[in-house]
């Protein structure tokens, strides 16, 4: 799986590596927009371009193995690579198919990553990623899941 | 009304917050949204839930394989 730079198009591979004790330290609210100590017990990764300590993205997710579920709680890019001036792009794409890839592998033709976005961008989701809505909830599921992973595993050749 | 919409773009790639508010509010989407995918499901075809198996297959051997 890669990201792009967007000022020169340019590929770069990524790690998507469970965070550690340590990182928490550099997990600023001010950088990383959420207080990510309150994660501290949950699942929680973080996307860094191979071989770089630099924490571009981060996701904590809930396992909910009695719903064949995985739930993504907060998943956020470091501030440079927020809105338009953004350093890279596929940042957000690139965590939410790294869950789908845990959840398909987990409970296969059953799975479902769901998140809950606000009302308000809701609608870019649902476009971008094809998540299909029940109340407030969006999910990914088959066959759309598998889709999705495609794409981003794809991009990589 | 261009700038509204890039401001909203901006917005939704900061990040998102789905947690769960109480444990009740976490209970009733659940049943929603598990009623809802059941639902869904019924309509997948053997092919869909064949590439599904085949796709959890080659995830569990690339990880076993790491």
């Amino acid at each position: 799986m890669h990201i792009v730079e967007t000022s020169t198009g340019k590929k770069h591979i990524i790690d998507i590596l469970p965070v550690v004790d340590i990182d928490y330290k550099s997990l600023s609210k001010n950088r990383y927009f959420f207080d990510w100590k309150e994660e501290k017990k949950q699942e929680v990764y973080k996307l860094l371009i191979c071989g770089s300590k630099e924490i571009l993205g981060v996701v904590s997710l809930e396992r909910i193995p009695t719903e064949w579920r995985v739930h993504i709680r907060l998943l956020t890019v470091s501030k440079e690579n927020k809105g338009n001036e953004k350093k890279y792009d596929k940042i957000a794409g690139n965590l939410i198919a790294f869950v789908s890839k845990l959840a398909v592998e987990e409970f296969g033709e059953l799975t479902c990553v769901s998140l809950r976005p606000k009302t308000k961008i809701a609608q870019h989701y649902i476009k971008k990623y094809k998540m299909n809505t029940t109340g407030t909830t969006l999910s990914l599921e088959v066959p759309e899941i598998l889709n999705l992973i495609n794409q981003y595993e794809k991009e990589e050749e | 009304m261009k700038k509204k919409k890039n401001n909203m773009v901006e917005d939704v790639e900061y990040g998102i917050d789905s947690r769960y508010q109480s444990l009740k509010e976490k209970k009733s989407e659940s049943v929603l949204l598990m009623k809802a995918r059941l639902n869904r499901m019924k309509n997948l075809s053997k092919e869909q839930v064949m590439r599904a198996k085949l796709l959890q297959l080659k995830l569990k051997m690339e990880n076993y394989l790491k």
